[in-house]
């Protein structure tokens, strides 16, 4: 911003000349502010501030916020308004504090907020539980009152300026800040979401977490933090008593950004000194030396916070030893002194040592140091550049790769070559021969570090690569062309592989990681042959890099059988991923949690060719296993839970199903928030479990929920969307909603075509239901041109046993029914009995049972009709509750048979209980409860009491022709009735 | 509101040669009051989801507070224009209020929960524009003007030429300007 201008300064010539510079072309500016130069530099200086600020986005440019407007004129109108008008009850009532003691001590009101006792306290000030209610709706918050500062004022502006982004973040591993202000005394306060959690230090030690369980819980820290970072937003207070984990053992990070807001921001004003550094917010024994120094807080700073918590966390104790007592003591330890490395501080502690600490100083030594110090570094350049790249290092220490922090040279590489070729080095050591095994291995491990110290530095060079090409990918973007419309993922990924089949041949790790990179980018955006096409050259270069036996090659098999379960390729997933788990199988406990996912697809491929046992017994593993990687809170258990609820609904127990649903939906919410795709497919799940339990509006409202979520998060084109709405539109059939049920069917046809292709078994699937629904709409010809179409697919893909063409079959058997050729339909219908007898959904048989009843009344065969009916009752009395909506398909076609039959007595009981199931459970004006009606009322006429049955009758019959049409069978027998 | 004070105003300003900036003065209370009290009344009527229309408002209070008769076009646009100081006034002294139960002075807010923070927000960035458009008036007064028309007036850019008794192209000008002065102050990203 350039100085201010005197008042003698002809602003109306600022005016002019700054309007002349816009009106002219941009090249000519500099020409006509050069002229203007010789007169009145000071005005020149000005036009050209204001053209640079000319282009930015402007907080004018958008329209009035008359929403905010009008609340905030509401937030204060009772102040505006006459007194008589507030009402009264608003004020809440007292509460007692829990102890009387701190009354005196203890606020009573901050700001809206009602304190109710007293949390804790600490060094920046105290925490309390506090409420505030309004409108009936009590929140409890915790409140922080910080230690007066000198300048209240301004941390509240701070405070108000920073809120924004401080409110956008919405993380499962953050405690929200929630409000912030002065108190009546200008005291600051800060109200963030209640966290029943304790510190993480405290909390490892309580439930005797061990390493690994460290290792997890820190990994959970970084990547709350790195979500902040990616948000623009440093922590730079992160001690444990921020870093809390709740009982179930969840993270939650808390007094994010408030560091900063009390930090002050007139940056060389507090250069040293204790009593600067107390307003300055920070807790020295975890401040890193920049902000000792009173230097710019970066990412990085935070990065050192954590070094510092990890050392707490892994050697109990801090890396500075004892408390610092003076502001020199703080400037040399955190500036200048290079910290113990963990392992050795572990050993030189003042308690007794015993076997356990050595055993874990042992573990420490080396990579883990290494990854500490290296966080700790005090050269802000030398630590890890960002929080993601200490979790990664982290990472890559639990899976038994180097690490990247080479701290202790290449003998340390060595040694880790050593532990992790331990079976080879034992193969060497039972030859015997000692002096020659002392000189070989002497001779090979100076080679092998060697090569490891190569490699450690292929690790860097590899990752400056990547980035390389990463940037090289943006940057080919053509900005002529890329003018005006943002480049898609889809375009980046195409570009990606062009590139990689002609370049980084030279660099195959680069490749690899560029290849794995890719292939996950693709499949998330649902192309799968560029998918499978990337992933086949992944395990190409994996095997080559690691040979066939790698990890690295098993999570890449799993990726694979992934993308044949989204095609319905299912025995070629299954082949592919018992691969990938025999490779984690040998590597025991040491397997990685990625043997889950593998579980998961091959659950998936089980279930989808139908064997249900396998699949819930693969299903339940792949739940225990995400309990332990993640524990019972994770998303992966909610995944996991998810799956097991789906198979559960295979299996028929859908009660089980609901509930293990409604977990994995809560659990989601709680991870995620309101909206996600996890939680669009939960929504759906749920759907489909209501929806078989009969309650088909319930069900509706879920798969609409998700559907829409699913369209706002990913398009309308992804093809899980596909799945769904084709779900969706099943349901839309039972409600009796035909019309929009072949609109759902279209929808979700084309998409299943232009993102799987035509040749899967959802495609043939897919036609086959939309043939249905033509079907039953009267559009036949279309109806069995479809079916024609999808039949080979579904013989070729899925074979004449499974369950899914047995469907079919019964699509093509209702389609004759529906067009009155009852004959023909019976033997396409038997065979479709014959194949889901085998299957455990025992209520599609019934519904099969009732159909082939159907048709057998039609031809008159009463007896058979009878007993098919009577079958199919029996499998959905023992199934259903009793107002299942199924039912009343079979009571009303058994009350029609038993009419016929001249036994009207028994009909009418049936037919009550028909018309009394479709009130209850079925929307009104659904078509099965006017036959139901148009029965009961057939049924009273033939037992003689034709006052009370003709009106129903005819009632019942009107409306099965205006919703089914004269010619459904349905119609006709009615009308057969009323004649 | 008397009604024939403000009429008598604006006619006053009606005159060709009536000389404008003490009859504005004296105006800006006047509507101001009215203002408030229809802003509140309207958002009274729409419940919760109501918004501030204050394009509506301004017309509104012109119906309500000026017998059009005799009332030229130089006269209802000094209405306007008065108008608009009075609305960027109600705003401000709301958000004014607004941040002083934020300090816990006294008076308890009243505010809906959910929306606390971005009315917060509003209130922090309605108080921002108004200084920085107290400082835009020292140095270029037309444009603030322009600024406070069309932003609290919600009038567009014909009927801020008309009142300002300038061409709508030296509107555009003068709004260029100040939006770049503006930004350059709040240091918009």
């Amino acid at each position: 911003m350039s100085q201010p201008l005197g008042p003698g300064t002809d602003f109306e010539r600022v005016g002019e000349l700054f309007a002349e510079a816009l009106e002219v072309e941009p090249g000519q500016r500099e020409e006509l502010l050069k002229a203007a130069v010789e007169t009145s530099p000071e005005i020149v200086d000005e036009v050209r501030s204001l053209l640079l600020a000319h282009h930015d986005r402007s907080p004018l440019d958008r329209s009035f916020d008359s929403e905010s407007a009008a609340r905030l004129i509401e937030s204060v109108a009772p102040a505006l308004i006459p007194q008589d008008l507030v009402p009264q009850d608003r004020v809440p009532q007292d509460r007692v504090p829990q102890n009387p003691m701190l009354q005196d001590l203890m606020p009573r009101d901050v700001g809206p907020y009602r304190v109710l006792r007293e949390l804790g306290r600490g060094g920046m000030g105290v925490v309390y539980l506090a409420e505030r209610v309004e409108g009936g709706f009590e929140q409890r918050v915790a409140l922080k009152l910080v230690k007066r500062g000198m300048d209240s004022e301004a941390i509240l502006e701070r405070f108000l300026r920073e809120r924004q982004i401080l409110a956008r973040l919405e993380h499962p591993g953050i405690a929200r800040l929630l409000d912030g202000g002065l108190t009546a005394d200008d005291q600051p306060y800060f109200a963030m979401e209640l966290v029943e959690a304790e510190p993480i230090t405290t909390y490892a030690n309580k439930v005797g977490l061990g390493l690994e369980g460290r290792l997890a819980l820190f990994a959970e820290v970084c990547q709350a933090v790195q979500y902040a970072h990616g948000r623009l937003v440093v922590h730079r207070d992160l001690k444990p008593s921020n870093v809390l984990v709740a009982a179930d053992g969840t993270v939650k990070l808390v007094d994010f950004g408030i560091a900063k807001v009390l930090d002050s921001d007139t940056g060389g004003a507090g250069a040293t000194g204790l009593t600067v550094h107390e307003v300055r917010a920070l807790t020295p024994e975890y401040a890193s030396p920049e902000q000792i120094r009173g230097e710019p807080v970066t990412v990085v700073s935070d990065v050192y916070a954590l070094g510092v918590l990890l050392y707490e966390l892994l050697a109990g104790s801090s890396p500075y030893g004892k408390p610092f007592s003076t502001p020199a003591e703080i400037h040399r330890a955190v500036c200048e002194i290079e910290p113990v490395p963990p392992s050795g501080a572990i050993l030189r502690g003042e308690l007794p040592r015993g076997a356990e600490q050595r055993r874990l100083a042992k573990r420490l030594q080396g990579d883990l140091d290494g990854v500490i110090l290296k966080a700790l570094a005090k050269e802000a350049e030398r630590r890890y550049p960002s929080v993601e790249a200490l979790a990664r290092d982290l990472h890559r220490y639990r899976h038994g790769l180097p690490v990247l922090a080479h701290q202790a040279g290449w003998a340390y590489r060595a040694k880790k070559f050593v532990g992790r070729h331990r079976v080879g080095v034992a193969a060497v050591t039972a030859t015997g021969a000692m002096l020659v095994l002392g000189l070989a291995g002497t001779a090979w491990q100076a080679s092998t570090a060697a090569r490891e110290r190569d490699r450690a530095q292929l690790e860097s060079e590899k990752l400056l690569a990547t980035q390389d090409y990463l940037v090289g990918l943006f940057k080919a973007a053509d900005p002529a062309q890329a003018l005006g419309q943002e480049v898609t993922a889809k375009e980046l990924v195409a570009r990606g592989v062009e590139r990689l089949e002609n370049e980084l041949g030279d660099q195959p790790e680069v490749r690899f990681e560029m290849l794995k990179a890719l292939s996950k980018v693709s499949l998330a955006l649902g192309n799968y042959d560029q998918t499978e096409r990337l992933l086949a050259l992944t395990l190409e270069q994996a095997g080559e890099l690691y040979g066939d036996d790698h990890v690295s090659v098993a999570d890449h098999l799993v990726m694979i059988s992934r993308v044949h379960n989204e095609r319905g390729e299912w025995s070629k997933a299954e082949a592919v991923v018992q691969r990938a788990i025999s490779i984690y199988q040998r590597l025991g406990s040491e397997a990685p949690s990625t043997i889950t996912g593998a579980r998961q697809q091959l659950a998936t491929a089980f279930r989808e060719r139908g064997d249900f046992e396998a699949a819930v017994a693969v299903q339940r593993q792949a739940l225990e296993d995400a309990r332990r990687f993640f524990g019972d809170r994770s998303l992966q258990v909610a995944i996991q839970l998810n799956n097991l609820g789906n198979l559960l609904k295979k299996v028929s127990d859908y009660r089980g199903a609901e509930d293990v649903f409604v977990e994995s939906l809560a659990t989601m919410e709680e991870l995620h928030g309101s909206e996600h795709p996890h939680i669009a497919t939960a929504k759906v799940n749920l759907a489909a479990v209501l929806s078989a339990q009969g309650d088909y509006q319930g069900a509706e409202t879920f798969y609409r929920d998700g559907i829409a979520m699913e369209r706002r998060l990913r398009g309308d084109k992804h093809p899980r969307l596909a799945i769904k709405l084709h779900n969706l539109a099943t349901l839309l059939n039972l409600l009796g909603r035909f019309q929009e049920a072949v609109d759902l069917h279209r929808e979700s046809l084309a998409l299943i075509q232009e993102s799987m292709g035509e040749t899967g078994p959802y495609y043939a699937m897919a036609l086959s239901s939309l043939g249905m629904d033509l079907a039953e709409v009267g559009q036949f010809q279309e109806a069995m041109a479809l079916m024609e179409e999808g039949e080979p697919l579904l013989l070729k893909t899925l074979g004449a046993e499974h369950f899914t063409y047995s469907l079919h079959l019964r699509h093509r058997a209702k389609t004759l029914y529906l067009q009155g050729s009852h004959g023909p339909a019976i033997p396409l219908l038997e065979a479709s009995i014959d194949i889901a007898r085998h299957h455990p959904r025992k209520e599609i048989l019934a519904l099969m049972f009732a159909e082939r009843a159907l048709l057998r009344l039609s031809l008159g065969t009463l007896g058979d009709a009878e007993k098919d009916f009577l079958e199919a009752l029996e499998i959905q009395r023992a199934a259903f509750s009793p107002v299942h909506p199924a039912l009343v398909t079979s009571l009303n076609g058994l009350g029609w048979t038993l009419m016929v039959a001249g036994r009207s007595a028994e009909a009418l009981e049936l037919l009550r209980e028909a018309v009394s199931i479709a009130e209850e459970s079925l929307p009104r004006g659904h078509w099965l409860g006017s036959e139901a009606r148009a029965a009961l009322g057939a049924a009273l006429v033939e037992a003689g009491r034709k006052e009370e049955g003709r009106p129903l009758l005819r009632d019942g019959y009107s409306q099965l022709r205006s919703s089914r049409g004269s010619d459904h069978p349905a119609t006709r027998r009615a009308g057969g009735y009323l004649n | 509101m008397s009604r024939s004070t403000v009429t008598a105003l604006v006619l006053e300003v009606s005159q060709p040669g009536g000389s404008c900036d003490p009859q504005l003065d004296q105006l800006i209370p006047l509507v101001y009051e009215e203002l408030r009290r229809m802003a509140h009344s309207q958002l009274a009527r729409e419940g919760n989801n109501a918004t501030l229309n204050t394009t509506g408002l301004v017309h509104e209070a012109y119906l309500k507070l000026v017998d059009g008769a005799g009332v030229t076009r130089r006269g209802k646009a000094y209405f306007f224009a008065a108008a608009a100081g009075a609305m960027r006034q109600v705003l401000v002294e709301a958000a004014r209020r607004r941040n002083r139960h934020k300090r816990g002075g006294g008076e308890r807010p009243v505010t809906l929960d959910d929306n606390q923070l971005s009315v917060d927000g509003f209130a922090a960035e309605i108080l921002d524009l108004d200084s920085a458009l107290g400082r835009l008036e020292q140095q270029h007064p037309r444009p603030a003007r322009v600024v406070e028309c069309r932003f609290f007036g919600g009038l567009d850019v014909d009927q801020t030429a008309e009142l300002l008794e300038v061409a709508p192209r030296t509107v555009d000008r003068d709004w260029a300007l100040a939006r770049a002065w503006l930004n350059r102050e709040l240091g918009a990203a």
